[in-house]
């Protein structure tokens, strides 16, 4: 069974902004959304920067009172998807209910609750962890939150992969659609951004170190010397076009395909040479039948560290061999930094919104090409191209990697 | 279009009673209980000390010192079941597409342990422990059985609270059936831990004895720890290889119960869909189960509302087949106890035997199934329903079958 899925409903809290109207026109504009850590003291940190949701606020998107006291990746979780579902103007009823799954993806998961028990257990013993707050430190919370809100009684799953979550959430929610066990998906990711996190990864010395955000998220650039990291929430709705044409929904474009692969590499490291990449284009192209030629642009996933920016190179490079270096490519990550489970949900979020502008939005930060590989990187300015196929990549510390076709509906 | 079979063709298993399968079956048919005073860590005066520990497990003896070096608890129990598995599926690793083999696993903890020991030094001594932070990940262990046989199809973690152990055996068929693998790695595991210990405690629904599931006086549950890996391969490709199939794998039946975060839905309507779209799925009519594996924990609610639910899914059938849980005996595993429960499962089916309910003493008028009360049951079983429920969240039935050619 081959249907063509689509989009048809976006939602999205972030640095960038909120809703993908907004968060498209800051990224097009050249708008950082890193900037100085507020939510703690930077004093004993090296790096300084992070791309923070300072200015949400839960009940602009619930009045359910009870919200407010959410873990704050709950919050950006049930934030996007409430928005994302009123966007494809989903109506959920007793009918439908059981056809419509949630898919979920996360990196840390609701790290301010693990800490918290961690820290009771440690500071006052057993007796001392808070019920609600165990509830709520487990990955799939935030989608029992959002299916309890929406009254979606089909599956609700998360996937904790890292970076490439989202991907992989998107994946399954493919997969389940195909296999007709749902007719709806409800797919996003979130993460939050705190001290102990940053904290860890400044000492596992993954971090960028700089003052001000324009200097230190570099995707590709020679230069770049770290992750920067970020927060928010990002969902959409997928579902069948015949569906969405029955239903006369808006539709942003096509999901093609998404291949998932592994390195096999180290469990602690990613195989430089960027078999990973490689593999994963490899299979989409094969899954979808595109050719090398139909590629339009790549949103890499390009965080703005040494070696994966680097291994994602070499990969797309060794997939698209003679086409690597004039297919433009580009990374919202600096702009954005690395937003961990959402970020592939964002990149296919710019790569849906791309086709409706055909602008290419510039790596923010990039001024010196590395001399290690050769590829198209649209810097300075929106580049402006008929866009029809776009190959989203994802890749993940321990080899964890995947590559989107995000295709203008109607041009296969 | 011939529709792919899933068959199982090894299985690997680490619980509190046994640290093998051999051993495992046992362990079943004996009504072997693994529940005693943790050892993990110090319990102090709780009045919840009792869970299902691993006994003897030295991953020293199937992992080589380089192997385990750095690698969380939970990494080291899914290697060890995962070479288990492997080895009983007599497939030889280097002769198969490694693109075509993949891996799916569920857990709630990861290396929660080690996140522990790296929280404990940082606040203690301001140092940062960061090495053992890079086994934390939830993918972590996959990664390393990805990296141990050079596999390099999909490596997928799933993270459903108690059902993530049946939702990545589920998902993970889905990989074969469309033809995208030819073997999936799957099951789930989840170590003993302070960090759920206490959080459950403090949710008051842990035994302070013994794990009574569908008694009158059931008190709660009782955590345990472990790992299950079952070798899930296309039918054909087993075949032409000569392997040998230990049981089918029908098929699978998901639903979310979408009723309130900490009050479960009584009437039991989501855990019903699950167990009914799995049947359904399997092909099979409700008449066709002969044998339930509960999730059973022994609280309260869940005994309560899986007994209402299994008679929505089976109706009066429900009243004729036998209907256990292994909780009994090992504890409630988390991420580990699909799989566990799913190898059991095959076990049951394959040795001719009904795993009991054990430390059952006093009927419960709203329990009235038949709970194969403390001792296991000799049985000719073909077709088992496995349910794994979630509160709040994701629940997912399996059904396994004897093989049919």
């Amino acid at each position: 069974m081959n249907h063509r899925l689509v989009v048809t409903g976006i939602g999205l809290v972030s640095p960038l902004g909120h809703g993908p109207d907004v968060f498209m026109e800051n990224l097009s504009s050249g708008k950082t959304g890193i900037g100085p850590i507020e939510r703690f003291s930077t004093d004993k940190y090296k790096a300084k920067t992070a791309g923070e949701l300072i200015s949400f606020d839960i009940s602009d998107f619930t009045a359910t009172l009870k919200h407010k006291r959410l873990p704050r990746i709950s919050q950006y979780a049930l934030a996007s998807a409430l928005l994302a579902v009123s966007d494809a103007k989903l109506k959920i009823n007793n009918v439908n209910a059981s056809k419509i799954g949630l898919f979920f993806g996360t990196w840390h998961g609701a790290i301010e609750c693990t800490e918290a028990i961690h820290a009771a257990l440690l500071e006052k013993g057993f007796r001392n962890v808070e019920p609600s707050i165990f509830q709520e430190s487990s990955f799939n919370a935030p989608i029992s939150h959002i299916s309890i809100n929406l009254k979606i009684t089909g599956p609700s799953i998360a996937l904790p992969l890292g970076v490439a979550s989202g991907s992989y959430a998107i994946r399954m929610a493919m997969d389940y659609l195909q296999t007709g066990l749902i007719d709806v998906a409800v797919v996003g990711a979130a993460d939050e951004h705190t001290e102990i996190v940053h904290d860890a990864f400044e000492s596992l010395r993954v971090l960028s170190q700089g003052k001000s955000g324009e200097e230190v998220s570099r995707p590709f650039d020679k230069n770049r010397n770290g992750l920067v990291l970020s927060e928010g929430g990002a969902f959409f709705v997928i579902e069948k076009l015949q569906g969405a044409k029955y239903r006369d929904a808006k539709i942003y474009g096509e999901l093609a395909g998404v291949s998932i692969a592994s390195d096999a590499y180290m469990a602690t490291n990613n195989n430089p040479n960027g078999r990973g990449i490689y593999l994963t284009i490899n299979q989409l192209l094969n899954q979808t039948g595109i050719s090398k030629s139909s590629i339009d642009c790549i949103l890499a996933a390009a965080s703005s560290t040494q070696n994966l920016d680097l291994l994602e190179a070499r990969g797309i490079i060794q997939a698209l061999s003679g086409y690597a270096a004039d297919i433009p490519v580009t990374s919202i990550k600096g702009a954005l930094g690395e937003s961990g489970g959402a970020s592939s949900i964002f990149n296919v979020i710019t790569a849906l919104m791309m086709l409706r502008t055909n602008q290419i939005p510039p790596i923010c930060n990039y001024y010196t090409p590395d001399p290690e590989f050769s590829l198209n990187i649209v810097s300075g300015r929106l580049k402006e191209k008929r866009l029809n196929n776009i190959l989203v990549n994802d890749c993940f510390f321990g080899g964890t990697y995947a590559s989107i076709l995000v295709q203008r509906e109607g041009v296969s | 279009m011939t529709s792919r079979r899933v068959i199982i063709s090894g299985m690997g298993v680490l619980t509190p009673t046994a640290n093998n399968t051999p051993d495992f079956t046992d362990a079943l048919r004996e009504g072997r209980s693994g529940i005693q005073r943790l050892q993990s860590f110090d319990v102090g005066d709780s009045p919840y000390p009792n869970g299902g520990e691993l006994k003897a497990f030295d991953p020293g003896e199937t992992l080589t010192r380089l192997e385990m070096k750095r690698l969380d608890r939970a990494s080291l129990m899914v290697l060890v079941a995962t070479q288990e598995a492997l080895k009983m599926s007599q497939l030889d690793i280097d002769m198969v597409d490694l693109n075509r083999v993949g891996i799916c696993l569920g857990t709630t903890l990861g290396g929660m342990v080690s996140a522990g020991q790296y929280y404990r030094v940082l606040k203690n001594k301001h140092k940062h422990y960061s090495s053992k932070l890079l086994d934390y990940p939830l993918h972590s262990a996959g990664s390393h059985v990805s990296v141990k046989y050079g596999i390099t199809g999909p490596n997928i973690a799933i993270s459903t609270a108690c059902s993530s152990g049946n939702v990545a055996i589920g998902y993970g068929s889905e990989f074969i059936r469309s033809g995208a693998s030819d073997i999936m790695i799957v099951g789930g595991f989840d170590p003993m831990s302070e960090f759920t210990w206490s959080g459950f405690g403090s949710l008051r629904n842990v035994s302070p004895d013994v794990c009574r599931p569908f008694d009158k006086n059931r008190k709660g549950l009782l955590l345990g720890e472990g790992a299950g890996i079952l070798i899930l391969e296309n039918l054909d490709h087993c075949q032409q290889r000569g392997g040998h199939v230990l049981a089918e794998f029908l098929g699978y039946g998901m639903s979310s119960d979408a009723y309130h975060m900490t009050a479960p839905d009584i009437a039991g309507r989501g855990s019903a869909q699950a167990m009914i779209q799995a049947i359904h799925v399997g092909g099979l009519q409700p008449t066709d189960i002969d044998y339930v594996s509960a999730h059973g924990t022994g609280t309260h609610y869940n005994d309560l509302i899986e007994t209402r639910a299994i008679k929505k899914a089976l109706g009066d059938h429900a009243f004729n087949i036998p209907v256990s849980s292994i909780k009994s005996m090992i504890g409630h595993t988390l991420g580990a106890c699909g799989a566990i429960e799913a190898i059991a499962s095959i076990l049951s089916i394959n040795h001719g035997f009904i795993p009991p309910t054990i430390n059952y003493e006093t009927p419960d008028p709203q329990c009235d199934l038949d709970y194969v009360p403390n001792k296991a049951r000799q049985c000719n079983i073909n077709n088992v329903l496995s349910n794994n429920l979630g509160f709040g969240g994701n629940n997912c039935s399996i059904v396994i079958s004897k093989f049919k050619e």
